[in-house]
């Protein structure tokens, strides 16, 4: 298969691109791993006039810790994740999501940044920025700007980058007390998108008493979602069977599923 | 269960065969139909039709010519 | 619209006029005659048409040939040497990894990176990292085998058995 005609420019500074993306408009789109959008437009489900290509722009794919925050630049590839001992040590929430993306030739092209800015609910790192509460670094030429990950799924493919801009950096704030995160996802086999998917974060203070909660699911609602009443059914509690459950309940009751060839409605709330 | 195994001399019962093909498969070589290019060859794409016991009236081929061919 | 690019394929430079919207597959089938790389799924499922990109396993069929613009490319036509087969070449041969032969190219170049990232790895290590690479005749069992037997000759440790298990 093979795509419709489009114009193809590969920009070697964020200026550039900045200014090619005003000059093209709506019609331009930005090409970071490509792999959601080539196999898109291959099928002919995006015909852009025009693709940016990022990945000869230095200085867009970083993993570093700065004080308690966490900043991953937006090109940064799932691999590149999977193997950073940083993240391993501190975050193995990414390397649980990472492992559950595609396959490992699509993990040594599909970016972090390209993950999340397609907007798509089905994919996995959305939920994990959702649990972490983290925050974007949206950057257009008038400067950057930064966007609470809650603020940034707008809606089936949506989000809150606006013409003429590119996501640039994602930001996680680790919060002081002890803390642990994990990623788990149904699927029917390696390499699909998620039945069904939850991202959790916890801390705990030195009693055992839970102060942080941060769940994001994934593939049950049209945007990721945050299970809210499930975080609050955890805080103030020691974690107990009980606090567990109920904020499992929750989260059942809340998601918003569609029924598709992964399954129906209710067996996907079970989930 | 008896294990029936020839000496290695002999080879046969109870041992693998080297496959005479597998050297071009793992080369690269291995010429499936995709593979083959001949001078002149064109592309065909057959279209079916979407109603069973349909009578076909009349086939209309605009759009497909109006495709560049390359 | 058509762009010049140049890559290096299997340690050959080329320069060749690309649309946009050809696919690296493509331009190595069709344009460079190596069709050695195959076109299985077409959809990034199956791995057939997987290619190494400066080092990385890539599935080529989602890569534009434009995006290769000076990278070194690597197909199953480039892993033998003057020297002889490649030690995975052997590894599948030796071990019955093939049968129809289809997914094999792409099954030993993303063994390569796997080797080449992880010399020494565990059969779960190597089925999860060829789990971007379908066969669907011979099964994974002696594809496991054949990587274990390259991993074995790289690192110049004891070639495990070839023959038969009885069972």
């Amino acid at each position: 298969m093979i795509p419709e005609q489009f114009g193809y420019s590969a920009p070697t500074s964020l200026q550039e691109a900045f200014s090619l993306l005003q000059e093209l408009g709506e019609d331009a789109k930005i090409l970071a791993g490509g792999h959601s959008l080539i196999p898109m437009m291959k099928l002919r489900l995006a015909t852009p006039f025009h693709l940016i290509d990022i990945n000869k722009i230095p200085g867009l794919a970083y993993i570093r810790e700065e004080g308690n925050t966490l900043k991953i630049g937006a090109l940064t590839r799932e691999v590149d994740l999977e193997e950073s001992t940083l993240i391993h040590d501190k975050y193995p929430i990414f390397i649980d999501a990472s492992k559950l993306i595609a396959d490992p030739q699509v993990r040594n092209f599909g970016t972090l940044g390209g993950n999340i800015a397609h907007g798509d609910a089905a994919n996995d790192h959305p939920a994990v920025m959702i649990a972490l509460r983290a925050v974007v670094e949206i950057s257009g030429a008038g400067g950057s700007r930064t966007v609470a990950i809650d603020d940034f799924f707008h809606g089936f493919y949506m989000t809150a980058i606006e013409q003429g801009e590119i996501l640039t950096e994602i930001r996680i704030s680790r919060p002081q007390s002890k803390f642990g995160s994990a990623y788990h996802k149904v699927e029917r086999k390696v390499g699909d998108y998620a039945t069904a998917g939850v991202a959790i974060a916890l801390g705990m203070d030195d009693k055992g008493i839970c102060t942080y909660a941060g769940i994001g699911l994934t593939n049950v609602n049209a945007t990721p979602m945050r299970a809210e009443r499930s975080e609050a059914a955890l805080i103030g509690t020691n974690l107990n069977a009980e606090a567990i459950n109920l904020a499992a309940r929750h989260a059942s009751e809340d998601c918003q599923p569609s029924s598709d060839l992964r399954g129906d409605e209710e067996y996907k709330r079970h989930q | 269960m008896i294990k029936c195994k020839t000496s290695k001399e002999i080879g046969g019962m109870g041992h693998s065969m080297k496959r005479k093909e597998d050297a071009r498969f793992i080369q690269g070589h291995g010429n499936y139909i995709d593979d083959i290019k001949l001078p002149g060859m064109l592309y065909m794409k057959i279209v079916r039709r979407p109603y069973a016991y349909a009578k076909i009236k009349n086939i209309d081929a605009s759009k497909a010519l109006a495709i560049p061919a390359w | 619209m058509k762009k010049t690019i140049n890559i290096k394929l299997n340690g050959t430079d080329h320069s060749v006029e690309v649309e946009p919207r050809k696919l690296l597959v493509h331009l190595i089938r069709e344009d460079l005659s190596m069709t050695g790389t195959h076109i299985g799924c077409d959809t990034t499922s199956c791995g057939a048409c997987t290619v190494l990109i400066d080092g990385r396993s890539a599935k080529s069929c989602t890569i534009l040939a434009i995006q290769a613009d000076g990278k070194e490319i690597t197909t199953v036509e480039g892993l033998a040497t003057a020297g002889g087969l490649h030690p995975l070449q052997e590894g599948f041969k030796e071990n019955h990894g093939l049968q129809c032969g289809f997914c094999t190219p792409g099954m030993m170049i993303r063994a390569v990176e796997l080797l080449g990232k992880n010399p020494n790895p565990t059969e779960s290590e190597i089925r999860w990292g060829i789990s971007g690479n379908l066969c669907r005749c011979t099964g994974y069992n002696n594809i496991v085998k054949a990587i274990q037997y390259a991993s074995a000759k790289m690192r110049g440790a004891e070639l495990p058995s070839t023959e038969p298990e009885f069972v």
